[in-house]
């Protein structure tokens, strides 16, 4: 097989800071190769440099060598972690953006309009051409992203964490397009903490651990399947529903979303909602909370009716855990931040710090109350959000996609403040993870045409 | 005549926005400013924003004929008062005051028209087809979507606020004096947007060699290309009126 693309990298820093030591990867032409690792392994400084990102728009120094085969431009297709930083702003709509890297590339506008056809066919996300690009929900967001990379029609795809926020099925037909592309002859690298999807996909994988090279080789050799069982979940559902919402109805300017959905989560169950991209889950919790108005229908936590609250006043019954927690998060400590609930609601400055402490305890972040929220890593801060939701002690814990990009360390302690809720209250998990789904809720609830269809998940016993 | 005003080229309308602008603060008032004020609010109406435009210029104008008032008839009057309550207070000086701040309220609503109806990427686009170089034409779409973006940021931090419980208000003000406190974490996030944007850039083969070109082409018919010529001749015309007369 022709190698695509070898790195030889000593050491690479940011400032004095040295994230990468010692690292060989190579990639043949038409391979998929992954690379896994915890939180802060050095996986995306590996990707961003084998794209050739590195040292420019990001200051870093890089000691060793990277070659790159091929001699087209650009060298590399690369698709960030977080899809909203893929979007330029250029485009108005979402075919004008996935056009920003065919027109950079000063190429005919015929020759333009048919790779934005391809990209977009292969990301599954035609249907999304005439969409404005702020108003796709997280999941069209991720196909948006992997469109405007293969737009750049690169002999080298790099990709971090690119299905996290894709719904299985999606995340299915990802991967056989993936395959369609590496045997048209394109190398892929696949950053992700989804050994599921390596193991479907990759070839070979590296396993890095703080920041150096633990293993390189096939999937079934190298990736260890995660020590945690699938049948511990404890049955849910004492007495009758905690959360009941009944015929909500909620649109958009130009659709509508829920429709007529009814739903009931008992005391002590954790219950997983599920959904293809787009289905509605984040309006659902929107709604709950209030930050999108129900056009019809009714919600109550505890017998008591949500409807006409205003937000502050459901933050007492309901806790939110937004999908990306970094953009919302804006004090000056990790303790400040989870403490903020619990001052606003009404307790002591002594006992809000009490309660945020405990919250942190809850999810093992309790050496980090002086560090600034800024400063931790996406993941970090969604265990910090779900503990700042956690410390106002809501019945109901609402978590919208917890585990994206998250590692078996995230998942454990997520898992963990998930148990805690249950004992006091009940929690509504929105995901796309299956398996983590399988291992805390023991209800899942699908949401489809804007209606909710319940069922008990398979391994919660015979509940 | 409306469904083309709404599919007017971007440099077309940029072109009236300051031709009414030089109308506003050249034509003598209160006939210039006047002008100026209802034809950007005609447009304004036509083009489906009329009511926000009105009510950016109320927020702007109003304020500023008080302020003016305040400063020109009570803290230092000139010409003939007369005593309010002890106070001396200059009728002569409401005149002045209310052309200053006609012709910002035209301005404004001018501008604002343009703003408010004119998609930055669609301004970009006719920039670009205008020869614009590609730095420049993503510096002037970011500078355009900052305070959109800065106002989305707001509100996502809010939002997490009075999620968590936070008492917000309904009022602008109340948002405003909730939002205050966030400055320094928002301008934070969006230097950290802005490097962020920097990295997708690079990521989009932004610093190729060629000229960039275009998925879409914003249309230009010769008729606009002809008016854009004769309302930057009358904004040459009336600047250089005004400096003569």
């Amino acid at each position: 097989m022709t190698t695509a693309l070898r790195a030889e990298l000593e050491r690479i820093s940011y400032g004095d800071r040295a994230v990468l030591r010692d690292v060989v990867l190579e990639i043949g032409q038409g391979e998929i190769v992954g690379i896994t690792g915890p939180v802060g392994s050095g996986k995306t400084t590996l990707a961003l440099a084998c794209a050739g990102l590195l040292g420019h728009a990001v200051p870093a120094r890089i000691e060793g060598k990277i070659h790159h085969t091929s001699l087209a431009l650009p060298v590399a297709g690369y698709v960030f972690d977080d899809p909203l930083a893929q979007l330029t702003g250029l485009g108005g709509t979402v075919e004008e953006e996935v056009a920003v890297g065919p027109e950079n590339l000063a190429i005919p506008r015929d020759a333009i309009r048919a790779r934005v056809d391809r990209a977009l066919a292969a990301a599954d996300a035609a249907h999304l051409a005439q969409r404005l690009p702020d108003e796709l929900s997280g999941g069209e967001r991720q196909r948006v992203a992997l469109a405007c990379a293969l737009a750049l029609e690169a002999p080298l795809l790099v990709l971090d964490e690119p299905t996290a926020q894709l719904d299985p099925d999606a995340t299915e037909r990802f991967g056989a397009r993936l395959r369609a592309l590496a045997a048209s002859g394109t190398s892929v690298l696949l950053a992700s903490q989804d050994t599921d999807l390596l193991r479907a996909l990759a070839a070979r994988v590296l396993v890095l651990e703080d920041g150096s090279a633990k293993a390189f080789g096939r999937p079934g050799d190298v990736l260890v399947t995660p020590a945690h069982t699938t049948a511990s979940v404890e049955p849910g559902g004492r007495g009758g529903p905690l959360f009941e919402a009944r015929d909500v109805v909620a649109s958009y300017v130009d659709r509508t979303v829920l429709d007529g959905l009814t739903l009931d989560v008992p005391l002590g169950s954790a219950t997983a909602i599920l959904g293809e991209n787009g289905a509605g889950k984040t309006t659902l919790a929107r709604v709950v909370m209030g930050l999108v108005p129900a056009r019809g229908g009714s919600i109550s936590v505890n017998g008591q009716p949500l409807d006409g609250l205003p937000v502050h006043a459901r933050a007492r019954h309901v806790g939110l855990v937004f999908q990306d927690p970094s953009r919302q998060l804006f004090a000056r400590t990790v303790l400040e931040e989870v403490a903020f609930g619990p001052r606003v609601l009404g307790a002591s400055r002594h006992q809000a710090h009490e309660r945020a402490r405990e919250a942190l305890a809850a999810v093992e972040l309790g050496d980090l109350e002086g560090v600034h929220p800024g400063d931790l890593a996406p993941q970090t801060q969604r265990l910090v959000a779900i503990a700042a939701a956690m410390a106002s002690r809501p019945a109901v814990l609402i978590l919208d996609e917890p585990t994206a990009g998250q590692d078996e360390g995230g998942k454990r302690r997520i898992a963990a403040a998930i148990a805690r809720q249950r004992a006091h209250g009940c929690a509504m998990v929105i995901t796309h993870d299956l398996g983590f789904a399988r291992r805390v809720c023991d209800r899942a609830v699908t949401l489809r045409n804007g209606q909710a269809a319940s069922r008990v998940l398979s391994n919660a016993g015979n509940r | 005549m409306i469904a083309r005003l709404r599919r007017i080229n971007p440099l077309t309308a940029v072109a009236a926005a300051v031709l009414l602008v030089a109308m506003a603060y050249v034509v003598p008032a209160p006939v210039g400013p006047l002008a100026a004020l209802a034809l950007s609010l005609m447009l304004a109406a036509m083009t489906g924003a009329g009511r926000r435009v009105a009510i950016l210029t109320a927020a702007v104008a109003v304020p500023t004929w008080g302020f003016l008032v305040v400063m020109n008839a009570l803290v230092a009057p000139e010409g003939e008062t007369i005593r309010v309550a002890g106070v001396a207070f200059a009728p002569g000086a409401l005149v002045p005051a209310a052309w200053i701040s006609l012709r910002l309220g035209a301005a404004v609503a001018a501008l604002g028209w343009v703003v408010m109806t004119t998609p930055p990427q669609r301004l970009v686009r006719a920039l670009a087809q205008r020869g614009l170089p590609a730095w420049s034409q993503y510096l002037l779409a970011a500078s355009l979507a900052a305070v959109p973006e800065a106002r989305r940021r707001a509100g996502e931090v809010l939002d997490a606020q009075r999620c968590r419980g936070l008492a917000v208000g309904g009022g602008p003000l109340a948002r405003l004096r909730a939002t205050l406190p966030l400055a320094g974490p928002l301008m934070v996030s969006l230097v950290t947007e802005a490097e962020r944007r920097a990295i997708a850039l690079d990521a989009r083969a932004f610093d190729a060699r060629g000229e960039r070109t275009s998925l879409t082409e914003v249309a230009d018919p010769d008729g606009e290309r002809m008016l854009r010529m004769v309302m930057w001749g009358a904004v040459v015309g009336l600047v250089l009126w005004g400096f003569v007369r």
